[in-house]
């Protein structure tokens, strides 16, 4: 890994139902497991690929879900659906599935306020700083790619970071923000300064071509962010196949943090950053055990999570993310300057 | 120190360690095998190079400086820059007498990630103006500190603020700039040493902002920490990161002020950004390096601001009247 690479640690009151309510949350889930049936019924449809973060062919099955196999890389330790559903069908199913229309006109909305204050805000501010400290000065534009959540842009706007602002193929219209954005599709952008994908590599067909295409669009020093969710975060290595949250076609790539720095190094791309500041690992193992009986936990992990208090998880969750062990990732990764 | 300089000149491209000075030979000898050992600073400073880096106990500096300054040599010099003001005047003195010579001294913790990110984000203004400061830098003193060459007052003239408190100085005026009052109480509170071992001190700057320092060899833990206040948020840098982590980790907390309806005042979502690397000593190396070859000013450890540190480490002994009756006031020629 980079040795100058940061980790963060971060810490604001967050709980999973200020950005996740319980009833959105099924009702998205129950549309997505029936969309995915219906969209991916086809088996002759569906292509093996290798790890989408180290490119090894080297793997083990390890788990399967909703029919279909998770495999896990024997380099990387990434765990991917293989085989997968077609790039193409994919993006059949991300224009026209009921989940996906239920993201947009629900999800997104219904948490608007609550992801505004303790996801966007920090975006924008952790962005800043880090075009600040080692962006191209010269390069201000900044684009969000398949933005689903606009206030991205009143956040950015208000802190007064990068001019212009574009959102690149949005989910939601971006009338829904105040700043001045402009709609646009990624061919038509060049020598943007920074470039931002919230929780997208997890769904695509194929993160790298994802990150590069992306990186494309980048001057030089430019900056490109992103976030995910990592097989190495402490709740999925816990929960592992019961994840209640990890479900086809939303979660096909699950990436380990040694995976993701292989993957930004392919993409020809310097890491500045890659942490996992989530605040949720404990409390999504301790919703998910309440939820179903049959996950059975470590001793170690049962006797932390039921005989110590929230202050004790509260401590426990600041080491995970100070040591890279929770399961939401950010990356900063820079474009060398030609 | 030395040693740690040495070790950044011969990993750069554009420097070449030719000599070396140690009243201990063989231990630069057992660092440097294929370097040559010169038998006296003044055999140094005469010799075919550009520059001298002068790393010496306080007693040593202001000799070495002004020898290698009038022989023509840049000059790197380790902080503090001698024993007293009187010292840091004859090098400027120097410094003058030969124009086109670079001279800068070593304040390293001015190149640490945690302070380099504060500074950053104040110069954005995005947490709005720094309000007020409070530094903390002590060390834990061990078996045998009092035997330590740092605490014989011959040599260096006084105790843990000029050897140590002097960085958090440079570092408030990297942040606030000059610092016109000054409030202190110095004491030996401990150790059988006569230079002090305690120095607290409040410092007002041009705009009315406060500085709090304390610095201190009664520690007992090793500990860094600066708190930045500003008007919308707060920094803290915690822990200086060291070969051994002896400060801990080194880390940088940001916060906003947060007084939104609906939120838990007080507790404002903060991050905590963790270096796991200290490039201070090849970023300040790097620099002086560059300073030379391309004839680029000194901006950081330039002679003015050692001199300005220096200034305020003597305001604060000074201004403590008791302290500077005691045993333990700093030496005097």
């Amino acid at each position: 890994m980079t040795r100058r690479m940061k980790r963060v640690v971060v810490s604001s009151g967050l709980h999973e139902a200020d950005i996740r309510p319980p009833a959105l949350m099924s009702e998205f889930k129950r549309l997505s497991i029936q969309d995915a049936a219906d969209f991916f019924a086809d088996p002759a449809s569906l292509v093996e690929v290798d790890c989408p973060a180290c490119d090894s062919a080297e793997r083990e099955a390890v788990f399967r879900k909703q029919e279909f196999l998770y495999n896990r890389c024997e380099e990387c330790g990434s765990v991917y659906v293989s085989p997968r559903p077609a790039e193409a069908t994919l993006a059949e199913y991300y224009a026209n599935s009921r989940a996906s229309r239920f993201r947009v006109e629900h999800f997104s909305r219904d948490t608007a306020k609550a992801r505004r204050y303790h996801l966007l805000r920090s975006h924008a501010n952790w962005m800043g700083q880090i075009v600040d400290e080692t962006g191209n000065p010269d390069a201000r534009a900044y684009a969000d790619l398949s933005t689903h959540s606009p206030q991205i842009f009143d956040e950015i706007h208000a802190l007064e970071f990068f001019s212009p602002l574009y959102s690149v193929s949005p989910l939601v219209p971006v009338t829904e923000s105040e700043a001045p954005v402009t709609a646009t599709t990624l061919d038509a952008l060049s020598g943007i300064g920074a470039v931002s994908a919230f929780e997208k590599i997890e769904h695509q067909f194929s993160p790298f071509d994802f990150l590069r295409e992306a990186s494309g669009v980048l001057a030089g020093g430019g900056i490109l962010f992103f976030t995910t969710r990592s097989v190495t975060g402490f709740d999925l290595q816990v929960l592992w196949d019961k994840t209640p949250y990890i479900f086809i076609p939303e979660h096909i790539n699950l990436l380990s943090i040694e995976g993701m720095t292989r993957l930004v190094e392919r993409c020809g791309l310097e890491l500045v950053e890659l942490s996992t500041p989530g605040q949720l690992d404990v409390e999504l193992v301790l919703h998910a055990v309440r939820q179903d009986p049959s996950i059975k936990l470590s001793a170690f992990v049962d006797y932390l999570l039921h005989h110590r208090d929230p202050l004790a998880h509260a401590d426990f969750q600041e080491f995970l993310q100070k040591h890279r062990l929770s399961s939401h990732v950010r990356v900063a990764a820079r474009k060398p300057k030609e | 120190m030395g040693i740690t300089r040495a070790r950044e000149l011969v990993k750069h491209p554009g420097a070449e360690l030719v000599c070396g000075f140690d009243p201990v030979p063989d231990q630069f000898a057992a660092a440097f095998p294929k370097v040559d050992i010169a038998d006296s600073v003044e055999h140094i400073v005469n010799a075919e190079i550009d520059a001298v880096f002068v790393c010496t106990p306080n007693r040593f500096t202001p000799g070495a400086v002004v020898a290698a300054l009038d022989a023509g040599k840049h000059v790197f010099c380790e902080k503090p820059p001698g024993r007293t003001l009187q010292d840091i005047h004859d090098i400027l003195a120097a410094e003058q007498r030969n124009p086109g010579l670079k001279l800068k001294f070593g304040f390293n913790h001015r190149y640490h990630g945690g302070i380099q990110e504060a500074k950053r984000i104040i110069d954005t203004g995005r947490l709005g103006k720094i309000l007020w400061m409070r530094g903390i830098y002590g060390k834990s003193g061990g078996k045998g500190f009092e035997s330590e060459w740092r605490n014989n007052k011959e040599l260096v003239g006084a105790g843990i603020l000029l050897d140590q408190g002097i960085h958090m100085l440079d570092l408030f005026r990297f942040f606030c700039g000059d610092f016109v009052e000054v409030k202190s109480m110095v004491t030996t509170a401990h150790w059988d040493i006569n230079v002090e071992d305690n120095a607290f001190a409040l410092l007002r700057d041009t705009h009315g902002r406060i500085a709090m320092l304390h610095s201190s060899s009664t520690q007992w833990k090793h500990r860094f920490n600066l708190d930045i206040y500003m008007s919308e948020g707060y920094l803290t840098v915690n822990g200086i990161l060291s070969s051994t982590r002896s400060y801990g980790d080194e880390t940088i907390s940001v916060a906003r002020k947060q007084f939104d309806e609906g939120f838990a005042q007080g507790k404002p979502r903060e991050e905590i950004i963790y270096f796991d690397v200290d490039p201070s000593w090849e970023l300040e190396v790097g620099e002086f390096i560059d300073n030379v070859v391309n004839d680029t000013p000194v901006l950081m450890g330039n002679s003015e601001q050692a001199m300005k540190a220096m200034e305020l480490v003597f305001a604060i002994y000074h201004n403590d009247q008791q302290f500077m009756a005691s045993p333990s006031a700093p030496w005097q020629p």
